[in-house]
């Protein structure tokens, strides 16, 4: 198919007056969560889903995804005012966006970032345009076997592939995988777990586990963070304009930083945060001026920032073409798809084409809104960073009530969003991410079935998935990440016990 | 956050929670029929998943026992490691975060959504304690306005905006 008309044909979808504006809303809403700490756009996305069961289709992924990407932007300027990451993935943009604000140069590291986020997203963008396509077309022969096995890298990759301990985070994807599993077993018609409470027949909504999980237990958290480091910053827009050393400094290093993270966002389990932070990784690694990082490098903003966009972007590859979400938060958008009746997978390029071509079309113009977002209106969101967070959760907190009861009108969704709530505060208190439940959650449910179809095929031979081309190199590559997590963990155990 | 030693701020309390967690799925779950390997029946996945979880919950108790046998006199408790990291359960946001959504859940149906949302508001933020009364009163009222005005109005979603029970 010709990519470039079908964009054209995008263009048309995107330019819609309701998706224009859920696009602009949704970039907005986006930027807005991203500067303010304490809410990431998992829990924005999740407080948001609710609304989106109202609109058409493509109009709610256009905004979910405005949301999403736009969260990135919004999140570097928290990072260089504050030295807060107003999202994980902007978290390196404070070791070098910091010292340049207080070197009164907050203006340039704004202005660095945003071109930087703006160039990471369109090549993330042009990826995903026409790599999508070929992805699907080589997924069309993919059997239960080939699925199963990504699914359960994706899982493993997500759990594997983090900051915090991988042991843990894989017991959280059990957790979900259980979870999941909750309701009317789709193959037997047996209830399962449901302690014969009718409510609980199809399950528990992706919308109350996840705000319950996120929006309820971050809120707790953060009740009492202090924000004492405000600012009284403004920041003139001449004060924007980098020297022309900057300007020399700046390509190279945003077009790496767009190809690692466009790579990594690609890949199942890892995300924005993993990319942002390789490539501050390899930046450090190639300059000729190491000990410049940590105290104003511009290579040390513009790298991660463009990585962290294109990851944000090509995160979608897998979401749409696979139906196979590698991030918690593509997993809530893959689960608004599924509540409209649409399941992603290598047909919805075909079966479905002004969806994914509207939403492409929509990543430009939301991109576009995002930079004047950022550059002349930069001033709003500096005022709002100010804004007192005991004036602000109350509100999210009714949002998310709101938002839960008005899915079903059921008043025990908002009871169970309680018990999330408090499940995900405790997991937190005991140092697990609750994130990769929610992946867990929306995926059990698909690696059940494909698990129990290849099973059924190949006569109960498990063995068989290993032995099938793509499928096996799929679980090969599992293997070796729970090889990788147990000799770390080994590891990191003899260390704990030598300092001892 | 300040570090207690209690048995609430214990790693062990931790992993032994989600034991817990995975003996219900395994007790709950021991009538759902197994099948084989080349019939999964309902209690196939989650059964062999409850027991996965249990071994791996298991494996971190025995890791931090053991962790602790060896450091027997340092007090391995209050010297976490980075990311076992244990924080002190904050009761208070919690109780009232989770008072004012019941409060929700309770008044939605009998008094409708722009009251429940703005009692709702209003109990949250007590938690803070940050925050003075007549604010409070002020922000409850400006959020039952703007649910109004977005969900009742902008969204025309199907729920009662306010009715008087009695």
């Amino acid at each position: 198919m010709d990519t470039l008309s079908a964009l054209v044909g995008g263009f048309a979808i995107a330019f819609s007056v309701q998706n224009l504006q859920y696009c602009f809303i949704g970039v907005t809403l986006g930027t807005l969560i991203g500067v303010l700490p304490g809410i990431g756009s998992l829990a924005a996305v999740s407080m948001l889903l609710p609304i989106t069961f109202y609109l058409e289709p493509t109009t709610a992924l256009v905004m979910l995804a405005g949301v999403f990407y736009g969260a990135e932007y919004g999140g570097s300027i928290a990072s260089i005012l504050l030295r807060l990451p107003g999202t994980p993935s902007t978290a390196i943009t404070c070791l070098d966006g910091h010292p340049m604000a207080k070197a009164g140069r907050a203006g340039v590291a704004l202005f660095v970032t945003t071109v930087a986020s703006f160039l990471g997203a369109a090549i993330g963008i042009v990826i995903l345009m026409f790599f999508s396509p070929y992805l699907a077309a080589v997924a069309r022969n993919f059997t239960s076997a080939e699925y199963f096995a990504i699914i359960l890298l994706g899982l493993i990759g997500a759990s594997t592939i983090t900051n915090g301990s991988a042991f843990k985070a894989l017991m959280m994807v059990v957790v979900g995988l259980l979870l999941g599993t909750v309701g009317t077993d789709l193959s037997s018609g047996a209830q399962r777990f449901t302690l014969g409470a009718t409510t609980l027949y199809d399950g528990f909504g992706i919308v109350v586990v996840a705000m319950g999980l996120f929006g309820i237990s971050e809120i707790i958290h953060s009740i009492r963070l202090s924000r004492s480091a405000l600012t009284d910053q403004r920041i003139a827009l001449r004060t924007m304009i980098p020297t022309r050393q900057d300007m020399r400094e700046f390509p190279m290093p945003a077009l790496r930083g767009a190809g690692i993270g466009a790579f990594i966002g690609a890949l199942p389990g890892a995300g924005q945060t993993i990319a942002a932070f390789m490539s501050y990784a390899v930046e450090k690694k190639l300059s000729r001026r190491p000990e410049k990082f940590g105290t104003g490098a511009i290579e040390g903003i513009t790298a991660p920032e463009s990585s962290n966009n294109a990851a944000s972007i090509t995160a979608f590859i897998p979401t749409l073409t696979l139906g196979i979400p590698g991030s918690a938060t593509m997993a809530l958008i893959l689960g608004a798809l599924l509540i409209h009746g649409i399941t992603p997978g290598p047909n919805l390029i075909s079966n479905n084409p002004e969806m994914f071509w509207g939403l492409v079309a929509s990543f430009w113009i939301g991109n576009i809104i995002l930079v004047i977002l950022n550059l002349p209106l930069i001033n709003i969101w500096v005022r709002l960073i100010q804004l007192p967070y005991n004036y602000l959760y109350p509100g999210i907190i009714v949002l998310v009530c709101v938002g839960v009861f008005a899915v079903n009108l059921n008043v025990y969704d908002v009871v169970f969003v309680i018990f999330f709530g408090f499940a995900g505060y405790l997991l937190k208190v005991y140092g697990f991410e609750p994130a990769p439940v929610l992946l867990g959650f929306v995926l059990g449910p698909m690696l059940e079935e494909n698990l129990r179809r290849a099973l059924l095929v190949h006569r109960g031979d498990f063995w068989a998935i290993f032995e099938r081309p793509i499928s096996g190199t799929f679980m090969a590559m599992s293997a070796l990440l729970l090889l990788w997590m147990v000799v770390s963990a080994v590891r990191s155990l003899r260390r704990g016990s030598r300092r001892t | 956050m300040d570090e207690r030693s209690s048995p609430l701020t214990d790693p062990i309390t931790g992993y032994g929670l989600l034991a817990g967690f995975s003996v219900f799925f395994l007790v709950d779950g021991r009538d759902l029929a197994f099948g084989s390997v080349n019939q999964m029946g309902p209690g196939f996945f989650p059964t062999v998943l409850s027991a996965l979880l249990l071994a791996m919950a298991l494996g971190g108790i025995a890791v931090e026992v053991a962790a602790r046998w060896r450091k027997r006199g340092l007090a391995a408790r209050t010297a976490p490691r980075g990311e076992d990291e244990i924080w002190a359960i904050q009761w208070k946001p919690l109780i009232h975060v989770a008072v004012a959504i019941a409060a929700f859940a309770l008044t939605v149906r009998s008094f409708g959504i722009v009251p429940a949302a703005v009692l709702s508001a209003f109990i949250a933020g007590l938690a803070s304690g940050a925050t003075p009364l007549r604010h409070l009163a002020l922000l409850g009222l400006t959020i039952g306005a703007f649910v109004y005005a977005v969900f009742c109005v902008g969204l025309d979603l199907a729920v009662v905006p306010y009715r008087w029970p009695f």
